[in-house]
């Protein structure tokens, strides 16, 4: 008994070391955003700064990250909605209406949820301006919106619904469509918030590919915004520290309030 | 009309298997506009020389005979693969030690996962630009080191620092997201057999070798996968720190088909590239279909 309390206690202080190093450059991030340039460079870690929201006020009138955020966050949202709508149908054939065609099919889904962004971005940007969609909330969303991996996750979860649920429906005369939206989508909300999860923290992330079909500056998304606000001349350290703690805010809240569905997005993502 | 419930049944059985199309049709149509038709493309690309002003030239197979001899290719694909190995590895090191021994604490496990967890919520481009600053010449990282009585080092602006001020930093980020896989891996682990070999005076070793190791093979083989196309995959942590140099120090795969086909307009050259990070990935990627479907067969 004596041993293993030892034990527990240096587990717990080997886990407390690595939680305090990623903690760190989080807690530094915000402290500096609260800092004069001369407070972050030459004073101690330890000091709260002087600097209050002084920071925060000067990067939002030299840039408007408002509007960035905004646009961020339509990204994001349009996202969610086209793979959540198109996911869920796709999900639920592929799951519950199977034959020799949708097996074969669905192997093509699940190699096209490989295919990198990053490998494609030359010819979706040849594409899209062909589409007249360079520089516009089209171009920008629209590629990249339907998250492939989330009909993998919906179509795991549709095959766990048991088979006699939905013929008890089919017996009394429903329409598939009805089946999916009234017996379907009900027993599949933990997924769709794990699915939503994870789509718009990809979306959030997003850099490549805005980076390349934007040019206007009000178009641009957060990560843009803070990536160009960064390399415009004479920026100080400190505002680029307030855009980057303003950026992570979003995010910080949807984790607080949707803890155990991040963690299953990370683990369901572990098939992306 | 149908009168009794077999027949009424049969007939929309057989309606279901046309109807299966109209369900997943509209996402099949968007996956091959914005994925598949797009890998096509950048084959066909490959094979021309295209420089956005005038009509893309075919030239056959030269840009691909090309790459042998291209050295900033060769180079890219060197830092590329020092990228990725010196950064995996220790991760996945780490984040198996640490979710093992998450997975043996009892109520306070949640509190530390999301202690852990954090560095994976922040924005990429946040991560990035609060190492740039980390690693400033007079930042907290050299503050360290001059308070330990070592100099200064020129981490962002010295080739010899810089990739691994890149590694560092993705230690720092990737540890965090790995740490949940391996956790949600030993947690579903059967108990017994610890028990079982605890019992039997099993000594902790012998036991993470015997029993936990084979054990844990499916999801060690998801998350090198994963490791190594998430890594292939990087771009914002070199884009924002070091912009691929100095003297291209930095430059992996994504780094340089971004500049080859966006600032020296060389659609084909950056295509063929493509070509061969999709060619890795999708290898890949193939490996770990065939190891999820293996895992779940078993």
């Amino acid at each position: 008994m004596h041993r293993s309390q030892v034990e527990r206690i240096a587990i717990i202080l080997f886990i407390a070391i690595f939680a305090a190093i990623a903690l760190f450059p989080i807690l530094w991030m915000l402290a500096a955003s609260f800092k004069t340039d001369k407070e972050l460079l030459d004073g101690s870690l330890w000091d709260f700064g002087s600097a209050g929201i002084s920071n925060y006020v000067k990067a939002f009138q030299a840039r408007p990250f408002l509007r960035y955020l905004v646009n961020s966050l339509l990204a994001a949202g349009v996202s969610v909605l086209i793979t959540l709508f198109l996911g869920v149908l796709a999900a639920y054939g592929f799951a519950k209406m199977r034959n020799r065609y949708s097996e074969m099919i669905w192997i093509a889904v699940l190699a096209s949820i490989m295919i990198p962004i990053e490998a494609i971005v030359i010819p979706l940007f040849l594409q899209v301006h062909a589409f007249g969609w360079h520089d516009s909330y089209a171009g920008i969303v629209l590629p990249t919106a339907l998250n492939a991996a989330g009909i993998f996750i919906l179509r795991q979860a549709i095959q766990g619904i048991p088979n006699e649920l939905l013929e008890a429906g089919r017996i009394d005369g429903a329409s598939e469509f009805t089946i999916l939206r009234r017996i379907v989508v009900p027993l599949l909300a933990p997924s769709i918030v794990v699915v939503a999860v994870l789509t718009f923290s990809l979306s959030w992330n997003n850099y490549l590919w805005p980076l390349i079909i934007t040019s206007t500056d009000t178009l641009r998304t957060l990560p843009l915004g803070m990536a160009a606000f960064q390399m415009t001349l004479n920026t100080k350290y400190s505002e680029i520290m307030a855009v980057s703690t303003f950026g992570t805010i979003p995010m910080a809240l949807l984790f607080i309030f949707l803890q155990r569905y991040f963690i299953d997005s990370a683990i369901g993502s572990g098939i992306k | 009309m149908d009168t009794t419930p077999a027949e009424r049944y049969r007939r929309v059985f057989q309606s279901r298997k046309r109807l299966s199309l109209i369900f997943i049709a509209p996402a099949l149509l968007y996956l091959a506009i914005f994925q598949l038709y797009p890998v096509l493309y950048a084959v066909y690309i490959s094979f021309h020389k295209y420089d956005l002003m005038s009509p893309p030239v075919f030239t056959g197979l030269s840009n691909y005979i090309r790459l042998a001899s291209d050295e900033q290719f060769l180079r890219s694909l060197w830092v590329t693969a020092f990228y990725v190995f010196w950064t995996i590895v220790p991760v996945i090191g780490l984040s198996f030690v640490l979710g093992g021994l998450l997975s043996t604490l009892g109520r306070s496990r949640s509190v530390w996962r999301f202690l852990l967890y954090l560095p994976s919520i922040l924005p990429f481009v946040s991560v990035a630009l609060v190492w740039k600053l980390m690693f400033n010449q007079r930042g907290p990282i050299n503050d360290a080191l001059n308070t330990a009585g070592m100099a200064s080092i020129p981490w962002l602006t010295n080739g010899a620092y810089a990739p691994w001020a890149l590694i560092f930093m993705s230690w720092w980020h990737a540890t965090s997201y790995y740490t949940i896989i391996f956790l949600a891996g030993f947690l579903t682990l059967p108990r017994d057999c610890f028990e079982a070999a605890r019992l039997d005076g099993a000594k902790l070793f012998p036991m993470i070798r015997h029993i936990t190791l084979p054990l844990m093979r499916p999801t060690i083989a998801l998350v090198v996968v994963l490791a190594t196309v998430n890594g292939l995959k990087a771009f914002v942590f070199q884009q924002v720190l070091t912009d691929g140099g100095p003297a291209n120090a930095t430059q992996i795969l994504t780094i340089l088909i971004y500049k080859t086909a966006f600032s020296y307009l060389d659609m084909g050259r950056a295509s063929t590239y493509s070509i061969v990070l999709f060619g890795c990935i999708m290898l890949l990627s193939l490996i770990q279909i065939w190891l999820i479907s293996g895992r779940r067969d078993a």
